[in-house]
């Protein structure tokens, strides 16, 4: 049998099957249109994509680490005898804010410029660290430090599981949730010049005498 | 005017009738033809040839469904323009000649062209609608794969999937049906 033989037979196809095909002619599946719709959708997510980018990309990075310079002679930290840790946060090239904290009975940190709003970082602590972290509130069941700046100050507290606060405790080895809390300082019409819009990807911890 | 009153001018042999077919049906003829031959004045060549046709054969037929009985007649003159056309490009030999004279005592095609016609009409009932709309749109009205997929929402991949797996079912039925290809 030809293709052509069968092309023909085709003519003789039954009345109702020949009508049947053109007898409705609005499409049977809107699969076209869902499929434009995703297209259209796809479209805007990379527009979206690329803004929320561009707007992420014009904050500074930091990272957030564990300076245990016992004093670092910088102006800028005020030279204080007392200070036997600091956090400092960074950006990619450059220091921006350093968090020192003072081996003091009551320890308040100082920031050395103004300018972050918020960070939340864990802080996993070993036994040998927590020799040396005598700042952090510990005790029994300290699961949380908690910095809340004031002005240009930040306090250090941690919150254990019951709800109690303590300051000035050995710290025990585990993971601790840092937390910097600017709403006060806000309030009081302190406003950062800068913000930190992810979190720190790098925390780093120094023993007391790394320098030394 | 409704079929049925078209149909009766030409049982009273009234010349309205071809007025009233062409305005009723002329674009849509002209599309099965041009699908095929691809030429304005060749497609409308053909369905005038079509309206010759239609007035020699009512009666005594009386179509059921007018618009698809001129359809067929178009599409099959349209395939007889389209042979003669690729006849005349391939400027036949003296085989070529041979086998059409050969041809002419071969057993009656149109016999066989309307059996299988019957087979696929069938086999079409047993798909799905869908399918069978597609299969008819392509196979029948020659229409591209575009227009297809236009037509029932559908992409041209799915449209070439659909018109594949038909043909390959209408393959093992006409195997079965012992109609070999």
């Amino acid at each position: 049998m030809s293709k052509e033989t069968l092309s023909r037979a085709m003519s003789y196809l039954d009345d109702d099957i020949v009508a049947e095909a053109h007898s409705d002619t609005k499409p049977v599946h809107t699969g076209a249109k869902t499929v434009k719709t995703l297209k259209i959708l796809r479209r805007v997510g990379l527009v979206a994509a690329c803004l929320c980018f561009a707007v992420l990309a014009s904050f500074p990075i930091y990272t957030l680490f564990l300076d245990t310079n016992k004093s670092s002679g910088d102006g800028e930290l005020g030279g204080d005898e007392d200070l036997q840790y600091a956090i400092s946060i960074y950006n990619v090239d450059q220091e921006v804010q350093r968090l020192r904290i003072a081996k003091e009975e009551n320890p308040a940190v100082t920031w050395t410029r103004e300018g972050v709003s918020c960070v939340v970082a864990e802080l996993t602590v070993n036994d040998a660290q927590a020799e040396q972290l005598t700042f952090f509130m510990s005790g029994k069941t300290a699961t949380g430090l908690s910095v809340i700046l004031m002005e240009k100050s930040v306090h250090v507290t941690t919150v254990d599981e019951e709800g109690n606060t303590s300051e000035g405790l050995p710290v025990k080895a585990g993971t601790y949730r840092l937390t910097f809390d600017y709403s006060e300082a806000m309030a009081e019409g302190f406003l950062p010049d800068g913000v930190i819009e992810l979190l720190p990807f790098g925390m780093y911890m120094l023993p007391a005498d790394a320098e030394q | 005017m409704e079929d049925s009153a078209i149909v009766d001018l030409y049982f009273a042999r009234d010349e309205a009738a071809i007025a009233e077919s062409a305005a009723r049906y002329q674009r849509y003829l002209e599309q099965i033809s041009y699908n095929i031959l691809s030429d304005r004045q060749d497609a409308e060549e053909c369905v005038n040839d079509t309206w010759l046709r239609a007035w020699s054969c009512i009666p005594p037929h009386r179509p059921e469904n007018l618009g698809t009985f001129l359809g067929k007649i178009t599409r099959n003159l349209a395939l007889d323009r389209y042979k003669a056309k690729t006849a005349e490009k391939r400027r036949p030999g003296e085989y070529a000649m041979s086998l059409d004279e050969l041809a002419e005592i071969l057993p009656d095609t149109q016999a066989e062209e309307q059996h299988l016609g019957e087979v696929i009409s069938a086999f079409l009932r047993e798909q799905p609608e869908i399918h069978r709309k597609v299969f008819v749109c392509r196979y029948f009205y020659s229409e591209s794969i575009t227009d297809i997929g236009k037509r029932f929402g559908y992409s041209e991949a799915k449209i070439k999937s659909m018109l594949f797996r038909t043909r390959k079912r209408l393959k093992t039925y006409l195997e079965e049906e012992g109609i070999g290809l």
